[in-house]
């Protein structure tokens, strides 16, 4: 008897094409709607649309075939395990002589093929049309491969997700939104969990975490990013590894099935509990989160959060299990988790040992203190390399700068219980990665007022060490440049390019030179202030800083070479400068301030070119002790800055005293 | 022969089947009795190999059934309600049987379609319930089983079906000794077919009984004695059952009826009969206390 021998009974897969090869009928024709009459469409009027390279295959209607991708894979395996879910059927199917192996890999492997068939016949007739149409300058042969082989893993780890799902359930529905959860659950759970870290542990570094590109966690949100982004070998061998782990463990799982848990929720009685616990846990998570961010991070008000959160999930995953909805009567299992969440929490807290830990000078290798988050970036990440600066922070190694940012850091434990939450200024994200001789990392992330640090941060940022790892500058290649603009930044748009080798490899080292000089405080006035200078290193990728005043070296080099005025905004610019003293309200609008000292007579108005150049390179941003209106010529454009007392002109000083 | 060995089975908490124990030789026609929720579906999914037992090992020739292709090749099943592929036709859920059970016949399918009028190809699922029921029997016996397991199988079919499948049934058993198990709620309804029955109250089997041997082993008698009642009476009989109704006594009781007639006519009686005792009464009789628990199994 042949049929004994094989995995595989030639009636059963009859049956299984009479039952459910519909839908892989309908996942050709998607497919084929999506890609090969797609690109028909496209390019059927070279005149329209020119033939241009595209980056992979998912870049036509990708809508349509992630929708397929994300859905077909698990409806084919709620139809196809369907048999498991309603009693009767599975009464039938298991009297039969089959060995449940066998009915196993009838159904899989029949599920596969309905998976393979419609993308191979679909690669194939694009293939087709490929040479038919002659597209070889939008894409090749390759292209096709890549798209069909990431496509099928993809379907099959969905599917096989899928499979595994539908042992663990008695009904059909619990299976596709369980497998929709299961396949989600790794991201779900990363956010929801470095969100609700940072609320309890003061200093988690959750948005480094976030950064680490999370979506690569779970089969879906990675789909949803086929078209731009790149499946690698790695990821492939993951995919294949997760595929078959999947299939065995759904096998295995099948052989120990009870039959009558046709209808159960949960098929296996072990598996209620952990059910019905991670329900509530994970509803717990999401309604703190929820509640934490609709309220400003309001410690109540996220409580209340988490319990509704709580209550909400046990509730709901009882409904479930009792497949009623009157199960309100049963909180003792409520009550039991409340405690032990309670005191889990009061043990992380009393012990204070994240929070509380700095690691030894000893310790340390090297440090790092930055507000980048590219740091979390892996490298060769798109996002880093394809656009922007294509480099990272390097820690420091110098026992003084160690020492300096293990100061700054007890120092913001120290403040903790202090600090204030007031809305009207921006806090400034750092992150403390420690990198220690053993190997591991500490990494700390906090939002706080630098202003207050002001004295801890100088030593820091003063040293060389710090410069050179920190700005971009100082990493570039000087032959890799092609060119550096300055933009002036004002409504003139004016700029100056240099692009000579001798005149790039000048201005960088005067630039770096001038970093190097520039004081913290100066640093900070200046912030935002002056031209931008763009340096390009690549197609995409250029370094960003600025022409401050204070940059003397630069800015004469470019007097020099004639190029100042386009590169900056000097007194040639503006009509007049009008200062006042601030009397601005915090929270109020400058705008209206900034009319009315136009006009009123109190005002100093400056229009001498020398006092003019003055004001423009001590202005400053932020709000100050003078507040000063540049009016530009050719038109009722103005902008609005600063002087403190100490950087304030002396001839504006004598006026107002 | 199957045979079941103290089973017991729980979904969750409840405890379906309770240490049950049967046997059921070649060639027999077996009853299983009980009420609605008694056990019986589960116990016969037991014996079909759908759920495996908790504890004990149901056999058949001496193999554990579950999981066992060999011997559930020789074992077909009808379930309380036959259940077909979606939207298959007789002739195509003959197709898919073959392919599964190796000593299917077609021709005896054909023949069998042919002697009860089946339209075989039809889609079963637009038949009635008695004839989706009789498509099943065809199907099943068509398989030639050597262990046929019917779910209360007789519920749903007209007397005249009824008939014609109990005379199909009777004459597999004859020609290939094919062993059947079938159960009911109703006794009387198997009285006409089974060699032994067996009854399942609670989870639990409470008796296994040869009828034939049961009915010529019970009595039913009245007397009536002029000065009353000897002393000692029916020494060494199992009495059964006593009544008194004026001044004649009932008696049910156990033992060779040549004996007894014997011992009674010794104690000079007035009146004196020997009634016959109904299927049902020897049961209710037999359990003794459970007897009353189950009457309305036995008695419709």
């Amino acid at each position: 008897m042949p049929s004994k021998m094989s995995l595989w009974n030639k009636e059963i897969s009859t049956q299984i094409v009479r039952s459910t090869g519909w839908v892989s009928l309908v996942y050709f024709i998607g497919l084929f709607i999506a890609l090969p009459l797609g690109i028909m469409q496209r390019y059927s009027d070279e005149m329209r649309m020119p033939f241009q390279r595209v980056d992979n295959l998912y870049q036509f209607t990708f809508q349509i075939q992630m929708s397929l991708t994300l859905a077909v894979p698990v409806l084919l395996a709620v139809f196809l395990f369907r048999y498991l879910h309603v009693k009767q059927a599975s009464d039938l199917m298991h009297s039969l002589p089959l060995k449940r192996d066998k009915l196993f890999h009838t159904y899989a492997l029949n599920g596969i093929l309905y998976l393979i068939i419609p993308v191979v016949l679909i690669a194939i007739l694009t293939s087709i049309i490929h040479s038919a149409m002659g597209l070889s300058m939008v894409f090749n042969i390759k292209d096709v491969f890549y798209w069909a082989g990431t496509t099928i893993l993809v379907d099959l780890v969905l599917f096989t997700a899928a499979i595994f799902i539908a042992m663990l359930t008695g009904i059909s529905a619990v299976q596709a939104v369980l497998t929709y959860i299961l396949l989600f659950f790794p991201v779900g759970i990363m956010l929801l969990a470095f969100y609700n870290f940072k609320v309890f542990l003061f200093g988690y570094p959750s948005d480094y975490f976030l950064t680490k590109q999370v979506e690569k966690m779970s089969p879906l949100t990675y789909a949803a990013e086929l078209e731009s982004g790149k499946f690698t070998w790695a990821m492939a061998a993951v995919y294949g590894v997760l595929i078959i782990l999947l299939y065995v463990f759904s096998l295995v799982l099948y052989k120990k099935r009870k039959l009558e848990s046709a209808s159960e929720a949960i098929a296996f009685k072990g598996l209620r509990g952990v059910f019905k616990y991670g329900a509530t846990f994970c509803s717990m998570l999401t309604g703190g989160t929820y509640f934490s961010q609709t309220s400003n991070s309001d410690i109540w008000w996220t409580i209340i959060g988490y319990a509704i959160g709580a209550i909400i999930g046990y509730f709901a995953a009882e409904m479930v299990l009792q497949k009623t909805w009157r199960v309100l009567r049963n909180v003792k299992g409520l009550a039991v988790y409340s405690g032990v969440i309670a005191i889990l929490i009061l043990a992380i807290h009393s012990l204070g040992f994240y929070e509380n830990r700095i690691p030894d000078s000893s310790e340390i290798q090297s440090v790092l203190m930055t507000d980048s988050l590219n740091i979390a970036r892996p490298n060769g990440d798109v996002y880093t390399n394809a656009y922007g600066s294509p480099y990272t922070p390097i820690p420091m190694k110098e026992k003084a700068n160690i020492e300096a940012v293990r100061r700054l850091h007890k120092q913001i434990l120290a403040d903790r219980k202090q600090e204030s939450n007031d809305i009207r200024e921006e806090r400034q994200l750092v992150f403390l990665v420690y990198n220690l001789k053993d190997g591991g990392k500490v990494i700390r992330e906090y939002r706080m007022y630098e202003k207050y640090y002001a004295d801890l941060y100088k030593p820091i940022y003063e040293s060389a060490e710090f410069k050179q790892n920190t700005y971009d500058i100082f990493r570039v290649k000087e032959n890799k440049v092609k060119s550096i603009i300055f933009n002036s930044n004002g409504p003139s748009g004016s700029s100056a390019a240099i692009s000579s080798p001798e005149d790039v490899k000048k201005a960088i080292a005067l630039l770096r030179k001038d970093i190097l000089e520039e004081s913290y405080d100066d640093r900070t006035y200046f912030q935002s202030r002056g031209s931008n200078i763009e340096i390009r290193v690549g197609k995409h990728q250029f370094i960003n800083l600025q022409l401050s005043p204070t940059y003397k070296n630069t800015n004469e080099w470019l007097e020099g070479k004639g190029l100042l005025e386009q590169a900056k905004i000097t007194a040639k610019n503006l009509d007049a400068i009008f200062v006042a003293k601030n009397t601005l309200e915090p929270g109020t609008d400058p705008e209206r301030e900034a009319e009315r000292i136009q006009k009123d007579p109190q005002t100093l108005k400056i229009t001498d070119p020398d006092q003019m150049n003055e004001a423009i390179n001590s202005a400053s941003v932020g709000r100050k002790e003078y507040l000063c209106v540049f009016t530009y010529k050719g038109g009722n454009f103005h902008e609005i800055f600063y002087f403190d007392d100490k950087h304030v002109p002396g001839f504006i000083k004598e006026h107002f005293e | 022969m199957i045979e079941m060995k103290n089973i017991s089975k729980a979904f969750d908490r409840f405890e379906a089947v309770k240490n049950a124990s049967l046997t059921i030789q070649k060639g027999s026609i077996y009853g299983l009795i009980g009420s609605n929720g008694a056990g019986k579906t589960t116990l016969i999914k037991l014996l079909a190999g759908i759920y495996q037992a908790d504890n004990g090992v149901v056999r058949i020739d001496g193999e554990a059934v579950y999981e066992n292709e060999v011997i559930k090749q020789k074992l077909f099943y009808i379930p309380d309600q036959p259940y077909f592929l979606n939207h298959y036709t007789a002739k195509q859920m003959a197709r898919f049987y073959k392919s599964i059970y190796p000593s299917w016949s077609d021709q005896r399918f054909l023949t069998l379609a042919d002697h009860l009028g089946l339209d075989i190809n039809k889609k079963i699922h637009t038949f009635s319930k008695g004839w989706q029921r009789q498509a099943a029997f065809i199907l099943a016996l068509s398989a030639k089983p050597e262990f046929l397991i019917l779910d209360e199988p007789l519920d749903g079919l007209d007397p005249v079906a009824r008939k014609k499948v109990k005379n199909l049934l009777i004459q597999d058993v004859a020609d290939r000794e094919m062993t059947i198990l079938i159960s009911s709620h109703n006794l009387r309804e198997l009285e006409d077919i089974c060699d032994h029955i067996g009854i399942i109250h609670n989870g639990e089997v409470l008796i296994e009984k040869e009828l034939d041997e049961l009915k010529s082993d019970v009595h039913k008698i009245q007397v009536a004695f002029r000065n009353g009642l000897p002393d000692p009476f029916l020494k060494g009989q199992k009495v059964l059952h006593t009544e008194k109704r004026g001044s004649i006594y009932l008696y049910i009781v156990k033992g060779h009826e040549d004996e007894i007639v014997k011992q009674i006519r010794q104690a000079e009686p007035v009146i004196f009969d020997l009634l016959p005792l109904t299927l049902e009464e020897i049961f209710i009789y037999e359990m003794g206390d459970y007897g009353y628990a189950i009457q309305n199994v036995i008695v419709e």
